[in-house]
């Protein structure tokens, strides 16, 4: 016997969607091989010929089918969901490096939990009857995704504390670990771990219906927006995990998008915001790792493809009247996306932007970009700079000495934005920022005063 | 080409713990392990074996058979993978990369071509 041959079946992970999430995390030091596979995969589709593709099978298995047992076992027991799929993934990986990969993989893994999980439930006879009759939702014809969607709207359920429901989400829906999240969120794994078990002692305590129910629909944005936000804007951290937040919230932004009751102009706004700021991904860093400013990026290695849908369904999310705050952020975002370099952006529609996003819903790091954008447009308010220099708020907003560093180098004062270099690198950041700011440094010394 | 068969030990629960993205990691990185060697033309042979077994002795009175052969907490043998090589050296190289070494150990041997070798 072969080790590892793959089988024929239906590639678990082959939806166009999943396909371009991937995609955004194929930075140049991405192994030759996983991108041949994913050709091979994409080709396979195509051409209806089938080759297993394990690719993101597990990850994305983890939610359907804890989302699916939980539909019988009910949210006080996704404990017990959870604990059948831990088992089923590591039987799959004590057999398949040897015995190969089965025909259905997902099939095999939702079969092997599910039969884990009426060993775990035994003392109950209701739940012991009907969870056999579970199949995994792709082979009983339902609409795809239907579970997943309860499940997270059971995550973000409002009696639960909002960092609750970030991790509670990232965990049962988007199958990551206490470690992971721990990274991605910059929180303690142990802080995560707590939370996790108090969330479920809640869900244990408080019977709440798995169930869609589009009244909670600005937490699930919300969560997905920080969920985004986590791989997005964190300065440390495995970057491969943050390049999954970020297709993972993409990913479940669509599932929303897909569904008539939450499929809502603010959800296509959000959908449109984070595929134009996924784009950038790959761009923003150098082949060492090392973070590029919107302004050193080769904007040659923007997603393009990305920036078309993201504008497409941007224009599909402003047919109506409603004006949410993701609308005003996807359209910052499509600022950058149109603009061929940062001297031909338009600064000034971004300072009237974010003037909109300031009167819908004021935060002192909208404060600070507007500051930027305005400075960009030729007007670098001094006082506004030391009013949000001072701000209690952004006191430990990482970015904040870097971005005031940008500023003054740019407004030519070399010396004063040296000084907030080294005020940024007296804290403790990443080796990748500390490369970043202190290139940024060796900038402020080339450049004579203005 | 002689043929080196690696055998593969670890503990039950090494694996236990993994996050779904963990596994999915170690499951592509077992993959590729394989899917590299296939490539450079020597494609990897194996099986898995089941946990539980028996273990058959002559007793003083008849046979002596015991389950086993393992013991809760230690390495047991989950399975083999058999390459070719040119001698021992090339082998150990071939197997210090398979990801398994992150959870358990593995045993480098030579299939003798005259039955035992030393």
């Amino acid at each position: 016997m072969r080790a590892l041959i793959a089988g024929a079946g239906r590639p678990p992970a082959a939806e166009p969607g999943v396909r371009e999430d991937r995609a955004s995390e194929d930075t140049p030091r991405t192994d030759k091989p996983r991108t041949d596979t994913e050709r091979q995969a994409g080709a396979a589709v195509g051409t209806g010929q089938s080759r297993v593709v394990v690719e993101q099978l597990f990850r994305h298995s983890a939610g359907r089918i804890v989302a699916t047992l939980a539909r019988v076992l009910g949210p006080a027991r996704l404990d017990v969901a959870e604990e059948a799929l831990q088992e089923a993934m590591l039987r799959a990986l004590q057999r398949w490096p040897y015995a190969g990969v089965p025909d259905n993989p997902a099939g095999w893994l939702f079969r092997v939990a599910r039969n884990t999980a009426v060993d775990l439930v035994r003392h109950d006879d209701v739940v012991r009857a009907k969870l056999p009759l579970l199949v995994p939702a792709e082979e009983a014809g339902e609409r795809h995704g239907d579970d997943e969607l309860a499940l997270m709207f059971l995550c973000c359920h409002p009696g639960l504390p909002l960092a609750s429901q970030v991790v509670l989400t990232l965990k049962t829906v988007g199958g990551l670990g206490a470690d992971e999240i721990g990274a991605a969120l910059l929180a303690k794994p142990a802080t995560v771990a707590q939370r996790l078990v108090r969330a479920k002692r809640w869900l244990r305590d408080n019977p709440v219906p798995l169930e869609v129910d589009p009244s909670r629909l600005d937490s699930v944005l919300s969560v997905l927006y920080l969920l985004f936000d986590a791989g997005y804007d964190a300065s440390e951290g495995d970057s491969a995990v943050r390049a999954e937040l970020c297709g993972e919230a993409i990913r479940l932004c669509r599932l929303l998008c897909a569904d008539k009751r939450t499929d809502l102009p603010r959800t296509r706004a959000l959908l449109a915001l984070m595929l134009l700021q996924a784009s950038r991904l790959r761009a923003r860093t150098d082949p060492h790792g090392d973070i590029l400013l919107l302004s050193d990026q080769d904007r040659g290695r923007w997603d393009r493809a990305m920036i078309a849908e993201g504008t497409r369904i941007f224009g599909s999310a402003c047919t109506g009247d409603e004006r949410s705050a993701f609308h005003i952020e996807a359209a910052i975002a499509l600022c950058h996306a149109m603009a061929p370099d940062v001297e031909r952006t338009d600064w000034a529609q971004v300072v009237a932007l974010y003037d909109d996003l300031l009167d819908l819903r004021p935060s002192p790091v909208a404060a600070l970009n507007r500051a930027i954008g305005a400075a960009m447009a030729g007007d670098l308010d001094h006082a506004e700079l030391g009013r949000l220099e001072n701000e209690p708020a952004l006191r430990d907003y990482h970015l904040l000495p870097a971005a005031l560093g940008a500023l003054w180098l740019r407004a030519g004062e070399p010396g004063r934005a040296a000084g907030y270099y080294r005020q940024a690198l007296t804290k403790q950041t990443s080796a990748p920022t500390r490369r970043f700011l202190e290139r940024q440094l060796d900038r402020c010394a080339n450049r004579p005063a203005g | 080409m002689p043929k080196f068969v690696g055998f593969l030990r670890g503990t039950e629960d090494a694996q236990a713990d993994l996050s779904p993205d963990e596994a999915q990691r170690t499951l592509e990185r077992y993959i590729q392990w394989s899917d590299d060697l296939e490539k450079a033309g020597n494609p990897p042979e194996g099986g898995g074996l089941s946990y539980r077994g028996r273990v058959v002795r002559r007793g003083g009175g008849g046979l002596d058979v015991t389950d086993g052969p393992f013991v809760e907490g230690t390495e047991i043998l989950g399975g083999f993978i058999s390459v070719e090589a040119t001698d021992l050296d090339e082998a150990e190289k071939i197997f210090s990369s398979h990801p398994h070494l992150d959870f358990g150990s593995i045993e480098v041997r030579k299939i003798g071509e005259q039955g035992c070798e030393p």
